[in-house]
C-alpha cells in the first residue's frame, strides 16, 4: 500500500520564485489497485511519481510503500519500477543489453518473462532501440519494467504514444500482473479516456493537490442523467428530494444530473406522471465534469 | 538490502559503459608510451651507421648509453593522467539530462552507492591505463640497450600519475555533482581545482609588492600554496621523492574532494539536470567566481601600481565580458544576463574586501610598535645578507630556528624594524639599498635589508624584513655565532663528498680525498678565525671567480633527505695553507708523463675526436669561466704538449700552489675513452655512462670524453708561444675550416 501524507514539493529556478509542484498532497493507494491520475501539465502528476520512485525527496510530508520510506531505500525501490514519459536507454543499445543493465540493478529481473514479453509484443531484442518508433520505445520500456517483477508499477503517460492494439496489449499484461501478483499500478494521463476502462480508482490533480478522487465503478453508477417532460408548467422544485447536481429546462422538457439510486429516482419521477422519461448513463468524463462543478471547479479549466 | 557504498554489478555496468572510450584511450596511451622507447632504440641504433663512416660530430652525437630521467619515462601517460577526469564527466553525464538523471536516481541503490561505484569504475579505467602504459614503457626501456633507467623511479612516476589523476577525478566529482551541464561542470572543475589557489597566489604577490616588511607566502602560504598542487608539481617536473608531504597532501585533498562530491551527489536534486546550477545562489556565486581572477588582477594593479591604464582598461572589459558571457552561455537568456549585471557589484565588493584586507594588514604591519622591550628573542630568517655580510648555508642549517635572547641583538633588530617601518610609511624604502649604493653613484640609502624572526613578549613570533646597516648585521651575526658557537666549517663526519671546482678552467672539477678533507678542515677553521669580516664574507660568498679555489662539500643536514652543497672560496692570500693543500691535491692527481704521452698519441689516432682547451691561465693571462675556448684541431696543441712533457711538474711547495705555473684544462671528446688516467672528476653525464656500462672505460667505441689539466712549468717565451698558438688556432669561427 502506498501512503502519501501531506507531501509538499517545491522547485527552485534561478531568478524565479519557487514553484510548488505538490502542496500538502495526501492519498492512500491500496495494494493491487490500478490507480489513475489525470491532470493538466504542471498539475504534479510526474512529480508525484518521481517522489514515489525515490527520484525526489519531499520537502515536507512523507511517502511510504508498505510502510517503508522510498527515499534512499534500495529495499523499497527494488520493488518499484517507474516508466517515465521521457524514456532513457543506453546510447546505441538494444533491448537485450538494456535487460542486462536492468538485471544488474533489479535482482528480481526475470529473463524468461522478458523473452516472453518481447515475443508477445513482437519486438526484436537485438535491434538498436534508437531505430524504434516512439510507440515501440514505450513498449520496450514497459517490457523492461514488467520484467523486473515489480510490486509497484508507475506509468507516466506511457499509454499516450501507443496505438490502440498495443495499448490493449499493455493493459492486458498489467491486468495479469495485478491479478497474479497483486501489483499496484499508477497510471497518469492527460486524458480521461485513456484511464476510464483501466483503472479501479481515479484521482484528478490540480495545482499540486488532489481535487477529486473516487472509485471508478462508484463514479459510473452514482451519477446519471434524467430527461423528462410534463404536460403542465413546472420548475425544479417539482423534483424535491432528488439530489440534482445540474439542472437545465427548455419548455416542457428538462434534463438533470442526479446523484443517488437509479431505481429510487426513477420510481419517484414516474410517480409524477411525466409525458416522457429517459434515464441515461454518463460517460466518465461527464461524471467528472459534474462532480467537479459540484466542488466548484471548472473541468475544462483544470484539464485544459 | 543492497550494499550502501558499492555494488559489484553496477560497477561492471559502469565499466562497460566506459569500454569504448576506455579502450580507445588505452590503445592511444599505451601505444604512444611504447613508441617513445621504441623510437629511442631505433634512433640510437641508427648511430652505428655513423660509427662506421665516421660522420658523427661532437655537437650532435649523444652518448651511446643514456640515462632516462624518471619524468621522461612515460610522458604520454603523464599527459593522459590529466585527461582522465573526462571519464568522470562521461560516466556522470546522465546528471546533465533530465530523463537519464531520473533513471539513475530511481534505480534501487543508495545515491552513495551509485556515486562510489561509478567513481571507482572511472578510477579503474584511469589507473589501469596509466599502469599499463608505465609497465609497457618500462618493459621496452628495460630491453633498450641504449638506455638505463630506475625501475623504482618508474614505479614512483606511476604512483604520482595515479595520485594526480585521482585528485583530478575527485575535483571532477565535485563539479559534476554540483552542476547541471557539461559546460558549467567544466568551469566548476577548474574553480574547484585552481581558483582558490589562484586567489591565494595573487594575494601573496600583492602582499609582497605592497609591503616590503612581510612575506606573502608566510601570510597566505602553507598547504594552500600553489606549490602544493600535485598537477602543477608534475608539470613543472619537480622531484617529488623529496617532498612526500606533497603526495600526502594530494591524497588528503583527493579524499576530501571525493567525500565532498559524495555529499553533494547525495543531496543533489534530479531536476538540476540540464540547468546550469542547482540553485539561484549557486548561479550567483559561480558567475562571480569566474569573474574574480581578472578582477583581482586589476585590484593588484591598483594596489601596486604595476601595469598601465591601457592594460587596466583591457582587463576591465575582459572582466565584464567574462561575467556577461558566463551568464549568457549558462542560462541562454539575454534577459537573465541583463538582470544579473548588478551582481558585478559583488565582484567589486570582493575586490574591495581583498584589497582592503591587504591594506589594513599593511597598515598594521607598518605601524606596529615593536620596541626592544617587547622583543624576547631574535633570529636570522633566511640566507639573505647585507652588503656581503651573511651566514653561510651551513651555519643557517646548523642554526635552524635558533634565536638569541641577547639584548643588544634585540635592540639592533628593533631599530632596524623601526627604520623599515618609517621608510615604508614615508615611501623611502629602497630595494636592497646598500647594494644599490655600492654599485651606483646615486646612493640613496646606507642600509641593506634582511629577514629576521622576532619573538615577542607573549610568545608570538613574527617574521619581518628590516632595514639594517652592514655593521649592525655583522654584529648580529657575531652575537649569534658566539652564542651558538658557530663556524661555517663542517665537521669531518658531516662531509659526505667534496670536490674542488676551478673556475679558471671552465669549471674543472676534481674530487678531494677524505684524507685531504680531514687535514684541511682544522686548517680552514684556524685560518677562518684569523680573518676579518671581509675575508669571512668572501669565504662563503657565491660565484667568486677571482682566482680562489672553490671547495664544494656535500652535507646531509638533520631531517633532510638529500645532501646540501656548501660552497667555500679559498683565497690564496687569506687562507694560504688551505689553498696550497687543495692545489697540491689538484696537481698530484694528474697523470704521469708516460700516461699522458700514451693518451695523446692515442688521441691522434682518433679521427672523430676533438680536443678542446677549456681553460688556461699563466703568463699574466687567463681564460676564466666563460665556456670553452673553442674546439681546435688537436695536432697543433698535441705537438706542443708532447714537446713540453718534460716541463710537467708536481708541485713540491704546497704553499706556492699553482702560482706561476701554466695550467691548461684539456677536454678530449671522441670514441676512444680511456680508462681513468687519474682520479679526475667529471660531469654527471660521464658518470652516468660509467654507471650504465660494466666496463665503460675499455669500451673501444664508446663515445665520451676525458678531461684533465696539464700543469706546465713554462718560461715566459714558452708561455707567449702557447698563447700565440692558441690565438692562431683556437678562435671561434676558424674552427670548422681547420677541422
Amino acid at each position: 500500500m502506498i501512503v502519501a501524507d501531506q507531501v509538499t514539493m517545491k522547485f527552485f529556478a534561478p531568478d524565479k520564485q519557487p514553484f510548488v509542484a505538490l502542496d500538502r498532497l495526501s492519498c492512500t493507494i491500496p495494494k493491487g489497485c490500478i490507480y489513475g491520475m489525470i491532470g493538466s501539465n504542471g498539475a504534479g502528476k510526474s512529480t508525484f511519481l518521481r517522489l514515489l520512485s525515490g527520484v525526489y525527496r519531499p520537502d515536507s510530508g512523507s511517502i511510504t510503500v508498505d510502510d517503508m520510506p522510498v527515499w534512499e531505500n534500495p529495499a523499497a525501490k527494488e520493488r518499484i519500477v517507474y516508466i517515465p514519459d521521457d524514456l532513457y536507454f543506453l546510447p546505441q543499445s538494444n533491448m537485450k543489453q538494456m535487460a542486462k543493465l536492468y538485471a544488474a540493478m533489479y535482482s528480481r529481473f526475470d529473463f524468461d518473462r522478458f523473452a516472453h514479453l518481447t515475443e508477445t509484443f513482437r519486438l526484436d531484442p537485438t535491434a538498436n532501440i534508437a531505430t524504434f518508433s516512439k510507440g515501440m520505445r514505450r513498449q520496450a520500456a514497459a517490457i523492461l519494467g514488467l520484467s523486473t517483477m515489480p510490486d509497484y508499477l508507475f506509468f507516466d503517460e506511457t499509454f499516450d504514444g501507443l496505438d490502440p492494439v498495443m495499448r490493449q496489449l499493455v493493459k492486458q499484461v498489467i491486468y495479469e500482473d495485478v491479478l497474479e501478483r497483486q501489483t499496484t499500478t499508477i497510471i497518469t494521463s492527460h486524458s480521461l479516456h485513456e484511464l476510464e476502462d483501466t483503472c479501479d480508482q481515479l484521482a484528478l490533480l490540480h495545482r499540486g493537490g488532489i481535487v477529486f478522487e473516487s472509485d471508478v465503478q462508484d463514479l459510473k453508477t452514482a451519477l446519471f442523467k434524467v430527461q423528462v417532460a410534463f404536460d403542465e408548467p413546472y420548475t425544479k422544485e417539482k423534483f424535491a428530494g432528488i439530489n440534482i447536481l445540474s439542472y437545465t429546462q427548455m419548455g416542457s422538457v428538462c434534463s438533470f444530473i442526479v446523484r443517488g439510486s437509479r431505481e429510487v429516482t426513477e420510481a419517484g419521477i414516474r410517480a409524477l406522471k411525466p409525458l416522457l422519461l429517459d434515464i441515461l448513463p454518463l460517460s466518465l468524463e461527464e461524471v467528472f465534469v459534474y462532480e467537479m462543478q459540484a466542488l466548484g471547479y471548472s473541468f475544462d479549466e483544470v484539464l485544459k | 538490502m543492497k550494499n550502501k557504498l558499492f555494488n559489484y554489478k553496477l560497477y561492471l555496468e559502469a565499466l562497460k559503459r566506459l569500454r569504448i572510450v576506455g579502450i580507445a584511450v588505452a590503445i592511444l596511451c599505451v601505444s604512444v608510451s611504447a613508441l617513445i622507447p621504441i623510437y629511442h632504440m631505433a634512433n640510437m641504433a641508427r648511430y652505428d651507421f655513423y660509427d662506421v663512416y665516421g660522420m658523427a660530430n661532437s655537437s650532435s652525437m649523444p652518448f651511446r648509453t643514456e640515462a632516462i630521467e624518471n619524468g621522461a619515462l612515460v610522458i604520454p601517460a603523464l599527459v593522459a593522467s590529466y585527461l582522465m577526469p573526462l571519464f568522470v564527466f562521461f560516466l556522470f553525464s546522465y546528471l546533465n539530462k533530465r530523463n537519464e538523471s531520473d533513471f539513475y536516481h530511481a534505480i534501487p541503490f543508495t545515491r552513495g552507492c551509485v556515486y562510489t561505484t561509478t567513481t571507482l569504475a572511472a578510477l579503474t579505467w584511469a589507473w589501469g591505463i596509466l599502469i599499463a602504459s608505465c609497465l609497457v614503457a618500462g618493459a621496452l626501456w628495460a630491453i633498450d640497450p641504449y638506455a638505463t633507467f630506475s625501475f623504482g623511479g618508474l614505479l614512483l612516476q606511476m604512483l604520482y600519475m595515479c595520485l594526480n589523476t585521482t585528485l583530478l577525478i575527485s575535483a571532477a566529482n565535485v563539479a559534476v555533482s554540483l552542476m547541471g551541464t557539461s559546460m558549467t561542470s567544466g568551469i566548476a572543475f577548474a574553480i574547484v581545482l585552481c581558483l582558490w589557489r589562484l586567489i591565494l597566489g595573487l594575494g601573496m604577490i600583492t602582499i609582497d609588492e605592497v609591503n616590503n616588511l612581510i612575506d606573502g607566502s608566510l601570510v597566505l602560504g602553507g598547504y594552500l600554496n600553489p606549490s602544493f598542487l600535485l598537477p602543477v608539481n608534475l608539470v613543472m617536473g619537480e622531484a617529488l621523492v623529496d617532498r612526500p608531504v606533497v603526495l600526502i597532501y594530494a591524497l588528503l585533498v583527493s579524499l576530501g574532494l571525493f567525500a565532498l562530491g559524495g555529499w553533494l551527489y547525495r543531496i543533489r536534486r534530479s531536476e538540476t539536470a540540464g540547468r546550469s546550477v542547482a540553485g539561484k545562489w549557486l548561479q550567483i556565486l559561480m558567475r562571480c567566481l569566474v569573474t574574480l581572477p581578472t578582477a583581482l588582477v586589476m585590484t593588484y594593479m591598483l594596489l601596486t601600481g604595476v601595469g598601465d591604464v591601457g592594460i587596466f582598461l583591457i582587463l576591465l572589459v575582459v572582466t565584464v565580458l567574462i561575467f556577461l558571457l558566463y551568464e549568457l552561455l549558462t542560462t541562454r537568456s539575454v534577459r537573465r544576463m541583463i538582470k544579473a549585471t548588478p551582481w558585478l557589484c559583488a565582484v567589486l565588493a570582493a575586490c574591495v574586501v581583498f584589497g582592503g584586507a591587504i591594506m589594513i594588514g599593511n597598515a598594521i604591519v607598518n605601524n606596529e610598535d615593536i620596541p626592544a622591550q617587547r622583543i624576547t628573542a631574535v633570529g636570522l630568517g633566511s640566507t639573505t645578507g647585507v652588503g656581503g655580510v651573511e651566514l653561510s648555508l651551513y651555519e643557517h642549517n646548523k642554526l635552524g630556528d635558533y634565536m638569541t635572547k641577547n639584548d643588544e641583538a634585540a635592540a639592533i633588530v628593533a631599530e632596524a624594524l623601526k627604520r623599515a617601518q618609517d621608510a615604508e610609511r614615508n615611501g623611502t624604502y629602497y630595494y636592497n639599498g646598500l647594494e644599490y649604493m655600492m654599485s651606483s653613484s646615486y646612493a640613496p640609502a646606507t642600509f641593506g635589508r634582511s629577514w629576521v624572526d622576532i619573538r615577542l613578549v607573549g610568545g608570538m613570533t613574527v617574521t619581518r624584513r628590516v632595514m639594517i646597516e652592514q655593521a649592525e648585521y655583522a654584529r648580529l651575526i657575531e652575537i649569534i655565532r658566539e652564542e651558538a658557537d658557530l663556524t661555517p666549517i663542517p665537521t669531518r663526519e658531516e662531509v659526505k663528498h667534496a670536490y674542488v671546482r676551478l673556475f679558471q678552467f671552465s669549471g674543472y672539477d676534481q674530487d678531494v680525498s677524505g684524507d685531504t678533507i680531514s687535514a684541511l678542515l682544522p686548517i680552514m677553521e684556524q685560518e677562518w678565525r684569523a680573518m676579518d669580516d671581509a675575508g669571512k664574507s668572501h669565504f662563503i660568498s657565491y660565484n667568486k671567480y677571482d682566482g680562489s679555489i672553490e671547495l664544494r662539500m656535500s652535507i646531509r643536514f638533520p631531517g633532510e633527505r638529500y645532501d646540501s652543497t656548501c660552497y667555500y672560496f679559498i683565497d690564496p692570500d687569506d687562507m694560504p695553507r688551505s689553498y696550497a693543500l687543495l692545489s697540491s691535491e689538484v696537481i698530484k692527481t694528474q697523470p704521469s708523463r708516460e700516461r699522458v704521452k700514451e693518451m695523446i698519441e692515442n688521441i691522434s689516432k682518433d679521427a672523430d675526436g676533438v680536443v678542446r682547451i677549456a681553460g688556461i691561465n699563466g703568463a699574466g693571462k687567463e681564460f676564466p669561466n666563460s665556456g670553452y675556448f673553442g674546439s681546435i684541431y688537436y695536432a697543433d696543441v698535441v705537438e706542443f704538449l708532447l714537446s713540453h712533457l718534460d716541463d710537467m711538474v708536481t708541485v713540491s711547495d704546497p704553499v706556492k700552489g699553482l702560482d706561476g705555473l701554466t695550467v691548461l684544462h684539456i677536454i678530449h671528446e671522441g670514441y676512444t675513452v680511456y680508462e681513468p688516467i687519474a682520479t679526475i672528476g667529471g660531469t654527471e653525464e660521464i658518470k652516468t655512462v660509467y654507471a650504465a656500462e660494466s666496463e665503460p672505460y675499455v669500451e673501444p667505441i664508446s663515445y665520451g670524453y676525458n678531461d684533465f689539466v696539464f700543469v706546465l712549468d713554462l718560461d715566459k717565451d714558452e708561455q707567449d708561444m702557447l698563447w700565440a698558438l692558441l690565438d692562431e688556432v683556437g678562435m671561434p669561427g676558424e674552427i670548422d675550416d681547420k677541422y
